[in-house]
């Protein structure tokens, strides 16, 4: 028995034993345990890998061109250099020979393959010779944001040491930094070493009156207003030719069908607000609806999303009614408001649907993930649908529920279409004239498209020249606007 | 009086549309400053249109009830709802601190500072989920209809549908996981397949939609500045 007791202690001694060898519980920590503070931060150690570095060359710093002069930009041509997990970073110092230090911001730094300045059309000329350029934006009233922020922290310590009673010391400052003193330098980063380049950068942001990166939108914004004008002017003349939009004709049917069945039409506007131009489009069809709902006697009931819409539905559907004169129909309570919570107005309108038994629904304007719920609702009751939205992804869910369907700029066409008014259908045959120089120019894109790739075959360095330059600078133009 | 009805509308709409127009290419601050405070009127017109947006609700269903129309309990529960919300945000009229709200694991978010917060959290975020999630059976009951191969269209539509759902999911892809990863059979794998389908035909759609979109969206801007359009403030063109 004692011989068995004792090789159970020893098989413990030497479990415990092996155990205490191996485990890094037990491993002596002499270093840490004797050294003192300042030899536990070992001196800032630049890695290898930064070390090996080659600096990139031609930093440079400069106002950051077509903005409101809070931003400066630095860039510099791409280092050979290109080891894993090293990115760029900037320091900066409040006088040229201060010593350097970490933005006081949440800063991200840039990847060795990101921010080439190619890529960036707002800021700079697109060229072949820049594309191995990238850039950090500095934004200096961030370095204003910081301080606020640091000296409201500093604040409420200070008032919480004073509550309390204890030593609080000076009341804090906050700090400005002047931006004609900020300097910077480019550096280098991983794993939280820092390697800073010279030279030194500083730049004064300027303040821009003009973007000129806007300057062929502002060009092309207003040859087409010209064109609206013109056009405007020569329907007072001449008449214009609009093709038959199947929705928009159906209106008549549908509010013929309402006053038959003796049954309420309902008109949605959507759920944007006024301010949206796909909202005040369904205002301006709202109106030519409500004078054919005058015009049969029959009731148009608009639930709207938002107080600003209901009111302006309210006096449109007022006037419809007055200048057919039937002002004796008109009734305010039939263009309320039911709330401007998404899914509450669904189903509010959805009950209304179920209950009222609609003749037709109209539904224009912008929706969002109500549509294929109203629609659905709006089709079990077996109403008569039309709907007209710029919403991209919700047209497929209308063409599936309604009966028929505006798609896209049909619903900006409805006003002049239903009216016939020249001045309006004017404005469409300009609409059609800009599209079909759009169109030409997608098919000019798409013969650059198939020259540039019949050119790399021959030259994939300087596929065209000059030529091929330009129209990659209007295929990426194009590509980050569409 | 027409002055004030008809055309001061539409010179305030010229005035302001130009004048939004050109501080859209001024990045200068004192610009951009004037251009902010103009949006800042329209949140103010909206808090105060909002008082019409609640004596047009409460009005209907004060009349309701009045009457006794059909459904008129409903009317009651609504009135109610308002009221109670109402008060129970009084004691909170400011925002909730920022270390109000606790996440539980049995419930998620809940904040125990109030009654109205309880009430968000609790009764009016579950309805809201409800009719979201009636959303999923909805999609089913649409597709059904719009996938029946009656005709030529509808068949591509079908075959399409079928390629995009079965590409999106993990079964679907490896139908088709035999084929080789490149290579010209590669484009006949089922995620290939949805790709293209995404890409090319969807993309070139839906930019073709956006461009009208767009100029439609110029078009009808041009025509409230100029006082072209004026059905939007009632009356005739």
């Amino acid at each position: 028995m004692v011989g068995e007791r004792l090789r159970k202690h020893f098989y413990a001694a030497v479990f415990f034993a092996a155990y205490a060898l191996t485990s890094p519980v037990f491993a002596a920590q002499p270093d840490v345990a004797v050294a003192s503070p300042a030899d536990r931060e070992p001196p800032p150690i630049t890695p290898p890998v930064l070390l090996e570095f080659e600096p990139p060359a031609e930093i440079e710093a400069r106002d950051l061109p077509n903005d409101d002069g809070t931003s400066i930009v630095i860039t510099w041509r791409c280092s050979p250099s290109a080891p894993e997990d090293v990115r760029y970073t900037v320091h900066f110092s409040e006088g040229a020979s201060a010593p350097y230090e970490p933005l006081p911001f949440d800063f991200r730094s840039i990847g060795l393959d990101e921010n080439f300045i190619s890529d960036r059309l707002q800021y700079f000329p697109y060229s072949r010779s820049l594309r191995n350029y990238q850039f950090i934006i500095i934004d200096l009233t961030a370095f204003d944001a910081a301080a606020e922020g640091a000296y409201k922290q500093e604040l409420k310590s200070y008032n919480k040491l004073l509550d309390e009673g204890k030593a609080a010391g000076p009341e804090p400052v906050m700090h400005e930094y002047d931006w004609d003193e900020l300097y910077f330098k480019l550096g280098v980063t991983t794993d939280g070493a820092v390697r800073l380049f010279d030279p030194v950068l500083h730049a004064k942001p300027v303040t821009q009156w003009f973007d000129w990166s806007k300057f062929n939108n502002m060009a092309m914004a207003a040859i087409f207003l010209v064109v609206i004008l013109f056009f405007i002017e020569t329907a007072r003349r001449r008449d214009f030719y609009i093709r038959r939009i199947a929705g928009l004709d159906a209106v008549d049917e549908a509010i013929g069908r309402a006053t038959e069945m003796g049954r309420p039409i309902f008109y949605l506007c959507g759920l944007d607000p006024m301010t949206t131009v796909s909202t005040i489009a369904a205002t301006n069809l709202l109106g030519h609806v409500a004078r054919h709902v005058a015009n049969y006697e029959s009731q148009i009931k608009v639930p709207c999303f938002d107080p600003i819409v209901m009111s302006v539905c309210q006096e449109t559907v007022r006037e419809a009614y007055y200048e057919e004169g039937r002002p004796d129909a008109y009734n305010s309570d039939n263009i309320f408001f039911i709330t401007n919570d998404q899914f509450s107005y669904v189903a509010a309108v959805n009950g209304m649907m179920v209950r009222e038994r609609p003749a037709a629904n109209f539904f224009f304007g912008f929706y969002y993930a109500e549509s294929l719920l109203l629609g659905e609702v709006g089709q079990s009751t077996g109403a008569i649908q039309i709907a007209g939205t710029d919403s991209n992804v919700q047209i497929p869910f209308f063409i599936t529920t309604c009966d028929y369907v505006l798609i896209g700029e049909e619903l900006y066409a409805a006003s002049a279409y239903i009216s016939r008014e020249p001045k309006l259908l004017g404005s469409i045959k300009a609409s059609d004239m800009a599209k079909a120089v759009i169109i030409i120019a997608l098919l000019l894109g798409f013969l650059f498209s198939i020259a540039l790739l019949v050119g790399v075959l021959y030259d994939p360095v300087n596929p065209l020249g000059a030529l091929g330059e330009k129209m990659e600078y209007f295929m990426q133009l194009f590509n980050e606007h569409i | 009086m027409t002055f004030l009805r008809r055309q001061l509308p539409v010179v305030i709409a010229f005035v302001l549309g130009m004048f939004v127009l050109i501080i859209f290419y001024i990045p200068a601050a004192p610009m951009q400053d004037i251009g902010d405070r103009l949006k800042v009127f329209v949140t103010i017109i909206g808090a105060f249109a909002m008082l019409l947006g609640i004596n047009s609700i409460l009005g209907q269903h004060i009349t309701k009830i009045r009457k006794r129309r059909p459904g008129y309990g409903y009317s009651w529960v609504l009135i109610l709802g308002f009221v109670t919300m109402m008060i129970a945000w009084i004691p909170w009229w400011s925002a909730p601190p920022a270390d109000s709200a606790a996440y539980y694991p049995w419930g998620g978010l809940e904040n125990s500072k109030g009654a109205f917060y309880w009430m968000f959290f609790w009764m009016m975020v579950p309805m809201q989920a409800t009719m979201f999630s009636i959303l999923a059976f909805y999609i089913a009951s649409a597709a059904y209809r719009s996938f029946r191969a009656k005709t030529l269209e509808a068949s591509v539509l079908l075959v399409a549908a079928v390629i995009v759902m079965l590409g999106r999911v993990p079964l679907g892809t490896s139908l088709t996981a035999w084929l080789p990863e490149t290579g010209f059979w590669s484009s006949l794998r089922m995620e290939e397949m949805t790709s293209w389908l995404l890409n090319v035909p969807n993309a070139a759609g839906f930019r073709g939609i956006v461009l009208g979109v767009a100029l439609g969206i110029i078009a009808t801007s041009v025509r409230i500045i100029f006082g072209v359009e004026k059905t939007y403030m009632g009356g005739g063109d």
